[in-house]
């Protein structure tokens, strides 16, 4: 109750301090003599006590006759919009914006308006927050309106500010994602010539050609061959940021059983182990779940260490999200590498040891983002990783990908 | 095949020179004589088959393999024309393409073309693909004399 505004009503006569904590609770039956019989100093004191707080407040406060004239403006107030407060006998100042706001108020008690209305002032063009409210006296009869502002100036200024660059960043993924698309699909075309003429020019020449010249061209074949999966997997990765597939209710049960069974042979030959507990069904695009657990299931077996692979994956229920863990008792990642394998193209190993492009984690992250989750790993080198994620239980609203928005 | 007295005759509609190239080679490796003929946009195409201007003696082609993207007169529009055309529809079009998008194939088809393929980026796949085609349309399949 410390904060509670006073009312005029309650302020006791002889109150000698400012402090509101000894204002009595205003059921006291003490106040109400006072109330029906205020005396002159009583009001003084008020009327003062008012004036002192209505002079010193930061927030500019105009008080207007019925007609909407300017009767009283405090020194915030007189700064912005008016060089002296007007002495009583001159014809009362009106502010052009005011007499608007108050036509608009039509009668209205209060009326707040937004964060949009810009005014000249003496500091330029700013922007306030401006509530209007009908001052009444005793009986009730309207007296005029008492105008208090917000200046908003630097939050508007800020918004705007972060919603151009929202606008720009969200603007330059678009266009990345255009053009990574586009790059990928239109250099297949060129890169299928090269391949299929190199593999031509073996099949039909191969014969005449020596040790070298056959050393040659298979690794130019070689080359153009990787070079197709890089594209391949680039198409994929934008691809997956691209789509406008809709949520679907997906049992991850149901994912699971398909991501063993593509990585059936991968499974057999490395004799993992993969356990999990019953998994829920979610609002997800089932083929990017199954590229999402295939992707992780298929790095525990690739990532073994000498021992057969050992997986288990856990949820648990956080409210918003679903968090889940992909542990496995693999080679494990160095402190250092953490950040960097969700990049796309990153790779650890060399290619001869451990095959791949490089695209696994990085098209993860980007499912994982697009079902309003996160995702990283915990790791220690040469004991296994844990890659934990997050899958919002329901779809993220269009657009909400993109933070402030 | 080749008791036939008189060589399939093919009508190939594509653009890029490697591409046309890469299909008479694997055309080469098949059994069907053929005789194939090439035009290198759409416009051409169905100068060709309607033998209009350059191609008044153009031969009515058994099969029409038609690429997508074309200059000119792309090859949904010559794909409309062709199926469009009482006398020309009956010649089946087959859709050869590097396109993979699931728009170009339902297009495709919706303009009545016989058969959709995208093209492998592998040769050896590709030559097995041209094979199949060879031996569908022009040996398994039983077409109208006209």
């Amino acid at each position: 109750m410390k904060s509670a505004p006073p009312s005029s009503k309650t302020v006791p006569a002889d109150s000698a301090g400012p402090g509101l904590e000894q204002v009595p609770p205003d059921t006291g039956e003490s106040d109400r003599p006072m109330e029906q019989q205020p005396s002159d100093r009583t009001v003084a004191t008020a009327e003062n006590r008012y004036r002192t707080i209505f002079e010193n407040l930061n927030a500019p406060v105009i008080l207007t006759d019925r007609a909407g004239r300017i009767e009283n403006l405090n020194r915030a107030a007189a700064a912005l919009f008016a060089p002296t407060t007007p002495s009583r006998g001159q014809a009362r100042p009106e502010l052009p914006w005011l007499t608007a706001a108050l036509a608009a108020m039509a009668g209205g008690d209060t009326v707040e308006l937004g964060l949009g209305l810009e005014l000249e002032t003496t500091t330029g063009r700013r922007y306030f927050q401006v509530n209007l409210k009908r001052l009444s006296d005793g009986s009730g009869q309207f007296t005029g309106t008492v105008a208090i502002l917000n200046d908003v100036t630097d939050l508007r200024r800020t918004e705007t500010r972060m919603r151009t660059l929202v606008g720009n960043l969200r603007r330059s993924n678009a266009d990345l994602e255009n053009f990574a698309y586009i790059a990928s699909h239109d250099l297949q075309e060129p890169l299928r010539m090269v391949t299929s003429y190199l593999q031509l020019l073996e099949r039909r020449c191969g014969d005449h050609l020596d040790a070298d010249g056959r050393d040659f061209l298979h690794f130019a074949v070689d080359g153009a061959r990787r070079m197709k999966t890089l594209i391949f997997d680039l198409l994929t990765f934008s691809r997956a940021g691209r789509s406008d597939k809709a949520f679907v209710a997906t049992d991850l049960n149901e994912v699971l059983r398909q991501v063993r069974q593509h990585l059936g042979p991968a499974i057999t030959e490395s004799g993992a182990r993969i356990e999990f507990p019953v998994l829920p069904t979610l609002a997800a695009e089932p083929t990017q779940m199954v590229q999402l657990f295939q992707n992780l299931l298929s790095n525990a077996i690739k990532f073994r260490g000498g021992r057969p692979p050992r997986i288990r994956i856990d949820v648990r229920d956080g409210g918003s999200h679903w968090h889940f863990a992909v542990q496995d008792n693999g080679i494990g990642i160095a402190p250092q590498y953490q950040e960097r394998i969700f990049t796309i193209f990153q790779r650890l190993h060399g290619k001869s040891d451990i095959p791949g492009t490089g695209i696994g984690l990085a098209l993860c992250r980007r499912i994982v983002e697009r079902h309003g989750g996160r995702i990283d790993v915990e790791s220690t080198e040469g004991a296994g990783a844990t890659f934990r994620f997050t899958l919002g239980k329901e779809p993220p609203e269009p657009g909400r990908q993109e933070p402030n928005d | 095949m080749e008791t036939h007295g008189t060589p399939v005759k093919i009508l190939l509609v594509e653009d890029n020179p490697a591409d046309v190239r890469l299909t008479i080679e694997a055309l080469k490796e098949g059994k069907i004589i053929n005789r194939l003929n090439v035009v290198k946009d759409g416009v051409e195409a169905l100068d060709y088959l309607q033998r209009r201007g350059a191609f008044t003696d153009a031969p009515r082609p058994d099969l029409v393999l038609l690429d997508l993207n074309l200059p000119k007169k792309d090859g949904r529009e010559v794909l409309d024309e062709i199926k469009r055309d009482d006398d020309l529809k009956r010649i089946p079009v087959v859709v050869l393409t590097t396109s993979q998008a699931e728009e170009d194939i339902l297009k495709s088809y919706n303009l009545h073309a016989n058969c959709y393929i995208s093209k492998p980026v592998d040769l050896e796949q590709f030559i097995a693909v041209v094979k199949t085609i060879e031996d569908f349309w022009l040996a398994v399949v039983s077409l109208p004399r006209s």
